[in-house]
């Protein structure tokens, strides 16, 4: 055992420094940012600087710290929120467009103008909350923790559902956590490392390892199950993951506004503060680069939070507190800043319980050390507060005040250390312009699929999909996942005889004594946003909301959030990018008559590698959905159920094979991006709702990664039975487009024979194909004008879909 | 006086334990150091105080190891000059949870005199005279730095025989 030398600070040094900022001039200033990982422009130093001058006097550290924090891209979403000339580019000439708010303007204003009643709290508090019944509500929230996972993907992905959950813990008056999703995006395995980066990222296989453990034992040990996820494998993720966390909460109604009076105590519940995850919020904004300090890294405490958990909720029933909200990027500075922002705080540093001493009065303020709630609670609750926290054996310190100065008062040891106005601290921050370009270009059609002849070797490229990460079975994930904790659980991740077919969404019931229930389900797709980011966002918000349609999910109560993970958008051809993303939100969240309750951005997703080239993913979005299902009975899965049932495509299949797994696996670039027919969409949603309502559908799955080839293999896996399918006769492109391209609103249904007339008329102004018929023989025939072009056995499918998971 | 003792816990799971360590050597091979032989990968559990050797045999049985899956060890050293220990530690000031709740579990038991719990990983490597002298400790040290920690957070140390 080493021996541990507590990082000690000596005693001298602990008083707050001032720093001469008012003297300085623009270089100056900016040099000041860099050295102390600030992450502000010279626009901003100046408006700092300029603060102090009208205070006259300089800043201490602890205040230019607080400042930073809370004017961090992560905090404040600088560009999202800023002034964007947008240049669109095309043969037919320039366009442009300015946005004043990208946000305000595209997410927000489409849930502003879908008014919809069912939305209780949007865009306002930790999470997005919608009805569930007369009594309770349910919240969502998905954030990402890129950078850290980068660095320490155990404690950085671990760190990520830590603090997602605490989001949802500190949403209204806290609610409590029923479900997990996960979604990671890492780089492709076995790829080979470039000199320059080898010594600085850690590869792919090594991350994701570390990403899955990290999830794993935070959500399992907090016991919340984890329903619904997905992993994805792109080149572009090598050196920067993206790892995406969600959690769905359940809360009293009456719960679902908070609000903070002066007077009442500033109470902080659950760990102690050390110098875990200093700067990480700035450094959440900054590129990936060398010589990181293991200060910015956490590492999450599962058995904390639950017992923090349990403590809020019991408080929370008891009426004990009338705000709270968790403490995340910028520590203390950012929870009781925000807390705060309405009225005022003081705040008594020196009341904070630290896991060593030593710590200076901006590090115990900015600390990010995990399972920490801050609470605002009136005087007469304190007590009993004290006792729940002593029953639940987790700390609970009084560490200040809320006022009505309209000022964030920090003190350390009788010294004032930060005294700044709450109003410069939340709307000083000057506005970001940028300018975004992008440029249409004609896409390059590829017709065929040249490089392997199709007909000679029939079933090669559906048993190649299979195996392909992307689309291969992610059980070795999957089971490190407790699904049933909690006994909600009602669709799971797998499903069928063997539970062994991927499902399309989850669905749980948070009620045990209702037979209602929330449907979780995701949609993301890089590779349609390397082609055209607005056609990825529509297909995306497409794929989550037939996701959840495809199990029984209902769009007239159904909510999405949107997560936007974007390289470097300094560059103005990738924040093009990020604009049409967000005008395809705006766009398709209006036709799908779907609002969006919370979202997140993470941007400057790059890497600087050792020569200074900067390397930005690619830019994905992810759009959860959640929606309530009236009851969970009627709900259906994805597996073939029985013989002799009928096997019919619902939607059009278009020769779209731009970003398909198709052209990936043949490594072919360009081709037709799939596009969204929104109206057409939302018709065919809702006859397919409809149909399961009723309860005419026997199974129904939704095609995405590797189109109707792969679907109805997953099909037959999941169903352990066969089936006998035949092109239609009448396809003006060839065959193995019509297996594998990535059309959107699709999906394959099972259906009774004897339900035929009543189908047709539900579906009477649909676009629906008869294919063939389930079959008893564990086979997958498919004929293209009465030949056969592919005939591969189950389990054989099966054995090569589970294949690249058993090397795991 | 402030004593320091470090218990070993290790699987007696036999299939369990061959997997690990074939990933260890599989990761050797592929850093061309497959002479060395991975024996055995082990928890470690160090715990400062002044405790008495009944108090910590007391934790190992009751609180650190399973007796049906698992054996300990009290400060074990390596057996002869072939035998290596690498040991891997959370570095100082970062957040080790384990070992939180260890010293929780430890004064639930009633006992007091612990004062410091420390989480770890031990690796136990075996290389002949003859490979020790062409794979230097610093190449060892490079190995785990890359596969079996993080150095961000993490810092191993190599324990001889003596």
């Amino acid at each position: 055992m080493p021996t541990y030398q507590i990082p000690m600070t000596k005693v001298e040094n602990l008083a707050a420094e001032t720093i001469a900022l008012l003297s300085l001039d623009n270089e100056s200033l900016l040099r000041v940012s860099k050295e102390k990982l600030l992450s502000l422009s010279l626009q901003e130093m100046l408006k700092v600087q300029n603060y102090f001058r009208l205070e006259a006097r300089e800043p201490k550290d602890i205040e230019l710290e607080t400042i930073a924090q809370t004017w961090s891209e992560h905090c404040k979403h600088k560009t999202f929120k800023g002034e964007i000339i947008y240049t669109e580019e095309s043969s037919e000439g320039k366009k442009q467009k300015i946005y004043d708010d990208l946000l305000d303007q595209t997410i927000v204003r489409a849930t502003l103008e879908l008014k919809k009643k069912f939305c209780l709290s949007v865009f306002e508090d930790n999470a997005g909350v919608i009805s569930f019944d007369k009594k309770r509500a349910v919240a969502f929230k998905v954030e990402t923790h890129n950078h850290p996972s980068a660095l320490e993907p155990y404690g950085g992905a671990g760190t990520g559902i830590g603090g997602v959950i605490r989001d949802i813990l500190g949403v209204g008056l806290g609610a409590k956590p029923i479900l997990n999703t996960d979604i990671f995006c890492v780089g492709e395995f076995g790829a080979s490392f470039s000199p320059g980066l080898e010594e600085n990222i850690l590869p792919p296989e090594r991350i994701l390892s570390g990403v899955i453990a990290g999830v794993r034992d935070y959500g399992n040990r907090m016991g919340i199950p984890t329903t619904n996820g997905a992993v994805l494998f792109h080149k572009g993720f090598f050196a920067n993951p993206l790892v995406f966390c969600g959690t769905v909460g359940f809360l009293p109604k009456d719960k679902v506004k908070k609000k903070v009076s002066a007077g009442e105590l500033i109470v902080s519940i659950g760990g102690k503060t050390g110098r875990d995850g200093i700067h990480g919020a700035t450094f959440s904004s900054l590129s990936l680069q060398k010589d990181i300090s293991a200060s910015v890294v956490q590492i999450g405490h599962a058995i904390m939070e639950k017992k923090a958990m349990e403590a809020i909720l019991r408080a929370r029933d008891q009426n004990l507190f009338s705000a709270l909200t968790d403490c995340g990027a910028g520590g203390y500075s950012s929870s009781v800043g925000e807390l705060a922002s309405s009225c005022g705080a003081k705040v008594y540093l020196e009341n904070v319980p630290l896991k060593y001493q030593g710590l200076k009065p901006w590090e115990i303020w900015l600390s990010e050390s995990q399972e920490r709630m801050v609470l605002s609670v009136p005087k007469e609750n304190l007590k009993k507060l004290e006792e729940i926290c002593l029953l639940e054996d987790v700390g609970c310190s009084v560490i200040g005040e809320f006022t009505d100065s309209g000022r964030l008062e920090v003190f350390y040891k009788q010294e004032k250390t930060c005294d700044l106005e709450l109003n410069f601290l939340h709307k000083g921050i000057p506005r970001v312009r940028k300018k975004a370009v992008w440029k249409i270009f004609p896409q390059q059609k590829i017709c065929e699929v040249p490089k392997i002849d199709f007909y000679k070797n029939p079933s090669f490229l559906l048993k190649s999909l299979l195996k392909e990460p992307n689309i291969a079975s992610k059980k070795w994930v999957i089971k490190q996942y407790d699904h049933e904790v909690q006994g909600g659980s009602v669709i799971k991740p797998f499903v069928g005889l063997n539970q062994n077919g991927p499902s399309d969404a989850s669905v749980s019931r948070p009620d045990l004594d209702s037979w209602k229930g929330i449907v979780v389900s995701n949609g993301i797709n890089p590779r349609f946003g390397e082609l055209d980011p607005y056609w990825m966002a529509a297909n995306v918000m497409d794929e989550a909301l037939r996701n959840l349609v495809s199990v029984g999910g209902d769009l007239k109560k159904c909510a999405i959030l949107d997560n936007f993970c974007w390289g470097d958008v300094n560059q103005e051809e990738i924040l093009g990018g990020l604009v049409r993303a967000a005008q395809a939100c705006y766009d398709f969240s209006k036709i799908f008559n779907v609002p969006f309750i919370s979202g997140k951005d993470s941007l400057n997703n790059t890497w600087r590698n050792q020569k200074g080239e900067v390397l930005s993913i690619p830019g994905t979005l992810l759009i959860s959905a959640i929606g309530i299902v009236e009851d969970v009975r009627k709900c259906v899965t994805m597996d073939f159920k029985k013989i002799g049932n009928l096997i019919f495509l619902l939607g059009e299949t278009k020769e779209e094979l731009g970003g398909s797994m198709l052209y990936d696996l043949l490594r072919l670039k360009g081709g037709e991006v799939p596009k969204v027919n929104g109206k057409g969409a939302y018709g065919i949603m809702q006859s397919l709702q409809k149909a399961i309502q009723s309860g005419l559908v026997q199974s129904c799955h939704d095609l995405s990664e590797g189109g109707l080839g792969v679907a109805l293999s997953e099909m037959c896996i999941g169903g352990s039975l066969g089936a006998e399918i035949h092109l239609p006769l009448d396809l003006n492109f060839s065959d193995a487009a019509f297996l594998y391209s990535e059309s959107s609103s699709r999906w394959l249904i099972e259906v009774e024979p004897k339900q035929l007339n009543r189908l047709k008329k539900i579906f009477s102004s649909a676009p629906i194909t008869l294919l063939g018929k389930v079959k008893k023989e564990l086979t997958l025939k498919i004929f293209s004008r009465k030949k056969r072009i592919v005939n591969l056995g189950v389990l054989e499918m099966e054995k090569i879909w589970n294949s690249f998971s058993e090397k795991q | 006086m402030t004593k320091k003792v470090l218990v070993q816990v290790s699987s007696i799971l036999k299939k369990k334990s061959l997997q690990n360590r074939k990933k260890v050597e599989d990761l050797l091979r592929t850093a061309h150091l497959g002479d060395v032989e991975c024996n055995t990968i082990e928890q470690l559990y160090g715990l400062e105080g002044n405790f008495s050797l009944e108090e910590i045999q007391r934790i190992a049985q009751e609180l650190l190891c399973d007796p049906i899956a698992e054996k300990f060890i009290i400060d074990a050293k390596p057996k002869d000059f072939k035998t290596i220990f690498l040991d891997v530690w959370f570095k100082s000031g970062v957040t080790d949870p384990v070992a939180e709740s260890v010293l929780k579990a430890i004064r639930d038991l009633n006992i007091l005199t612990i004062e410091n719990a420390f989480f770890g990983m031990r690796y136990e490597f075996k290389e002949s005279a003859e490979v020790r002298e062409r794979i230097a400790d610093e190449k060892l040290i490079l190995f785990a730095n890359r596969h079996l920690l993080n150095p961000l957070v993490q810092q191993c140390q190599l324990i001889k025989y003596r």
